[in-house]
């Protein structure tokens, strides 16, 4: 099973991408425990590209496939925004931290790090390429 | 399913109770919970879980921004009754360890009470 989705660079169409990809896997795989995981890095980086690449367009493209017996989502995210910084992406929080000495912001993309099981994110000829794959429990 | 998110005051304590979904949609009525939180004479603040499916890192960021607020101001924090996934993203960005979360609602009204 495999879809493809266009999104303005805007929220509200976020949150309507969002429910569609839930409810396509949803009628899939019908008991995952994990498929929030999968919709909170999804929407940690349609969130980030919304606010901050200055795109134009979204093309989110994502694939079920059932091996046996378990489900895996592979998921493309291409957008025309700014070029994320190698910086940006490999910025971690430093938990040992003290809240009070803690930075704000780089939760996003360290929580699409820790849920997901493979990411990438590639920029080639003025596009972003965020790859994700999901195995399901 | 969006949030929902109701106040009250319970044994000089504001319980703040979050249900459904805090995407990034309800990240203005989450920040709003920050001035409540300034205007309350309530000793202690609570946030009630139990029926909270989904979290992303703005909402935690909001929840923190609440932690920290209550701190300052000498008011007693605690979550309570934290879904397994919803538990976990707390334990991945290292706030279990700080903040403090109670298993029932009756826990944490009797920590922040105490």
């Amino acid at each position: 099973m495999r879809t493809e989705l266009f999104l303005k660079p805007k929220l509200e169409e976020v949150s309507t991408a969002l429910e569609k990809v839930e409810a396509t896997i949803r009628s899939f795989v019908k008991s995952s425990e994990n498929l929030g995981e999968f919709i909170i890095a999804l929407e940690e980086i349609l969130v980030n590209i919304v606010k901050y690449s200055k795109a134009s367009y979204i093309k989110l493209e994502f694939e079920l496939r059932e091996e046996n017996r378990k489900w895996t989502v592979f998921s493309i995210l291409i957008d025309d925004g700014e070029e994320v910084p190698k910086h940006i992406l490999d910025t971690s929080p430093d938990l040992s931290l003290p809240l009070s000495k803690r930075k704000i912001g780089g939760l996003g993309l360290y929580f699409v790090k820790k849920l997901i099981d493979e990411f990438k994110y590639e920029h080639i000829n003025g596009e972003n390429f965020w790859f994700m794959k999901k195995y399901f429990s | 399913m969006s949030l929902d998110i109701t106040k009250e005051v319970k044994d000089g304590v504001l319980v703040i109770t979050l249900k459904g979904r805090a995407a990034h949609s309800a990240n203005q009525e989450l920040n709003a919970v920050l001035n409540d939180i300034k205007m309350t004479d309530a000793t202690g603040v609570v946030f009630y879980m139990k029926e909270l499916s989904y979290l992303n890192s703005m909402a935690i960021g909001s929840i923190i921004e609440a932690f920290k607020l209550c701190t300052a101001l000498g008011k007693k924090f605690c979550l309570a009754s934290l879904r397994p996934e919803i538990e976990e993203l707390f334990r991945l960005t290292g706030l279990l360890s700080v903040i403090p979360v109670a298993s029932t609602l009756e826990e944490a009204l009797s920590k922040v009470s105490a």
